[in-house]
């Protein structure tokens, strides 16, 4: 990242201005600036690149895949990797909304489930 | 966040055999495929009516298709509950914007019940509605799995025209490459002084948000959003001069 007091000596913009500029983010003068300045374009496109290539190695790096995500659902895993995912669910939000959508299950499954615990209790009362 | 089981002891399935005796589940078990198929839409039907069923038939071709892997009852069980399942992709939240048709969807749901349901998992489900709630969850997962994929190609651009020239992963390499993406992350972690460093860092980069992202979701930990700017300017700066780093940003 080079320091804003560049070597031709000319005006040019901050490091954070930078920052803000290749993250969307620049102010109107920020734009003005590089309509102008090659330089400053120069050092936005070098940062864009350097964000898309640390990007491209992180991006929900640390989520476990949707398989993951299902047998936490179901309740499948060992309780460490429960309490794990869960810890995760809970700072991610990403995971959290998937974890939610998952979870939206079909009443009809719930109705099945309660036929089966009554058909189960009735017959033990017949024994 | 605890996720409910449906883990039952006692099984209905266990008690009805040993009212009844062992006869009728061994009926169930030896009986003809097209007849197995033909008592579970039968029992279906009462279900859905409202009316009471017998859930030991479906649950049967469940376990031939699953356990014993055969064909023919994995044929039945898609024919039976393939409409079940596209209903369910239909209503999930996800679907309308992943662009994709509900068959689609589909297919990919019942691959990845066969995929995750092996003979020797089989026994973690103890009745019919434990594996359909399976079948609901993998019907939702693949929906999900393409709006990441959506969600990626909106992040990285660049890399859509890449994916369509390179072979797909298998999913070996799929999962040696999100081990070495972790790994990468506890290099980079290891690099960062301090919170507020790594939550801009997990912010920009794990999460892909902006910095006026970052500051609405962390403002207890900066005054304004060009704390924000200074933090990712200091730790770009020193990450640049990391000497294992450099090969990664010259390529950039």
């Amino acid at each position: 990242m080079e320091d804003e007091q560049l070597s031709d000596g000319a005006n040019h913009l901050s490091g954070s201005e930078i920052i803000a500029a290749a993250d969307g983010e620049a102010s109107e003068d920020t734009v003005a600036h590089l309509r102008h300045c090659a330089l400053c374009r120069q050092r936005v496109a070098t940062l864009r690149n350097v964000q898309q290539a640390l990007r491209r190695r992180l991006y929900r790096a640390l989520c476990p895949t949707t398989e993951q995500l299902i047998d936490y659902c179901q309740g499948l895993l060992s309780p460490a990797q429960q309490a794990l995912l869960a810890r995760h669910i809970a700072a991610c939000p990403y995971c959290s909304a998937e974890v939610d959508l998952m979870m939206q299950r079909d009443p009809l499954i719930d109705r099945l489930l309660l036929s089966d615990l009554l058909n189960g209790r009735v017959l033990r009362y017949l024994r | 966040m605890i996720a409910p089981t449906m883990t039952i002891p006692n099984s209905p399935a266990t008690l009805q055999a040993s009212v009844v005796g062992d006869e009728a589940v061994t009926g169930i078990a030896a009986m003809d495929i097209e007849e197995l198929a033909r008592r579970c839409a039968i029992e279906s039907e009462r279900f859905y009516r409202g009316q009471s069923h017998d859930s030991r038939y479906s649950y049967e071709l469940f376990r031939r298709a699953l356990v014993e892997r055969d064909e023919i009852a994995w044929n039945y069980l898609f024919q039976h509950y393939s409409a079940l399942v596209e209903g369910w992709i239909r209503r999930s939240g996800a679907f309308v914007s992943s662009g994709e048709s509900s068959e689609y969807f589909v297919v990919g749901a019942f691959a990845k019940f066969w995929r995750a349901v092996t003979p020797e998992r089989f026994a973690a489900f103890p009745n019919l509605a434990s594996l359909l709630q399976y079948l609901q969850l993998c019907a939702s997962s693949v929906v999900i799995d393409s709006v990441r994929a959506q969600s990626w190609a909106e992040m990285m651009p660049e890399e859509r025209i890449n994916e369509q020239r390179a072979p797909r992963l298998s999913p070996d390499e799929e999962a040696m490459q999100r081990v070495d993406r972790q790994e990468f992350w506890r290099f980079i972690d290891s690099q960062l002084h301090g919170e507020s460093e790594r939550v801009v860092v997990y912010g920009s980069f794990v999460l892909g948000l902006t910095p006026r992202a970052i500051f609405e979701r962390y403002d207890n930990l900066f005054e304004s959003v060009y704390d924000v700017y200074n933090v990712k300017r200091n730790v770009l700066s020193r990450l640049s001069r990391n000497s294992h780093l450099r090969a990664l940003f010259g390529q950039a």
